[in-house]
């Protein structure tokens, strides 16, 4: 079919040796993700550990539920996107696309859920630059700062998620993609998926838990 | 990986990021090393069970793991700020 590329382009001697270079040049570029929100959250750490009182003020007006609500939403499209994954194994091009679906989806209600969570304080006045600011502490301002880069990078990086499991979506379905000749483009994006999904199991106790009253 | 197995991987995360809530408003002594062991384990259950990490060379499991370094700093930092509110150090 002229839309599917071959199986082994010539590079590589074969599908093993594809799959083993595209795994690493994915870890690699993870591995530069995790950098970036490892010295986002070393900073959180470091803020945390320099004033404590100041950083339980900023996280005690966190939405933990919310974030909670939103760790069970990731989790769950974690798990549809594997479910995709053994349905290209099976060759079944529709689960694959169902599965995708949800998985959007399921990422869809976390942005609208983060969403809610700004919005909400917002009118909470929490936010750096509002008048009336319930925080006293300089050093929990600036925390609440560094939580909206962390969060707001966290969120771009799941819509560039949904924009990648939609590209699939639509190319299954115009027939530029078929399972499982091209399973290693749906591997490859489920690694992403799934590593946004880990930077989130991290950021949820780091920015919401730790420091908050029992 | 079997479906029922990767279910249960699926039960045990949500358990997992239950229990971290919990820890987080119970009056439990060392909450935060209770909760960065959740994640830990949660981030583990990730990697095992839906990246299937063990199916791939040991050069990208180095680089997999390599990964969550940084985490693992994170996690060596919060004994460290435990161990400062202890009196230590």
């Amino acid at each position: 079919m002229a839309g599917i590329e071959r199986a082994v382009t010539e590079q590589f001697v074969s599908e093993e040796q594809r799959r083993e270079a595209v795994h690493q040049g994915m870890w690699l570029f993870l591995a530069t993700e995790t950098m970036m929100f490892g010295v986002l959250l070393f900073a959180a750490t470091y803020f945390r550990l320099a004033h404590p009182a100041a950083i339980a003020e900023a996280v005690a007006q966190f939405h933990y539920v919310l974030a909670g609500v939103n760790s069970a939403l990731l989790l769950t499209s974690s798990l549809t996107v594997t479910l995709a994954l053994y349905a290209a194994r099976k060759a079944n091009q529709r689960s694959v696309q169902n599965w995708l679906l949800v998985a959007s989806a399921l990422a869809a209600a976390f942005l609208v859920l983060k969403g809610f969570e700004y919005h909400s304080e917002f009118e909470e006045k929490l936010l750096p630059g509002q008048a009336d600011n319930p925080l006293q502490a300089p050093p929990a301002k600036m925390f609440v700062g560094l939580y909206l880069v962390i969060t707001g990078v966290h969120a771009l990086h799941v819509t560039v998620a949904i924009i990648f499991a939609l590209g699939i979506y639509w190319r299954l379905q115009v027939g530029r993609l078929r399972m499982p000749e091209r399973y290693l483009v749906l591997e490859t994006f489920a690694l992403y998926w799934h590593v946004v999904d880990i930077i989130w199991i991290f950021v949820y106790p780091t920015l919401y838990l730790i420091g908050r009253p029992a | 990986m079997t479906l029922p197995r990767l279910l249960l991987a699926y039960a045990a995360g949500m358990l997992l990021l239950g229990a971290t809530i919990a820890i987080a408003i119970s009056p439990l002594p060392l909450r935060p090393v209770w909760m960065f062991a959740c994640a830990t384990l949660e981030a583990v259950l990730v990697l095992g069970c839906f990246i299937e990490l063990q199916r791939s060379s040991p050069l990208v499991q180095v680089f997999a793991l390599g990964t969550v370094f940084f985490f693992l700093i994170l996690f060596g930092m919060t004994l460290m700020d435990l161990w400062k509110r202890m009196g230590g150090g």
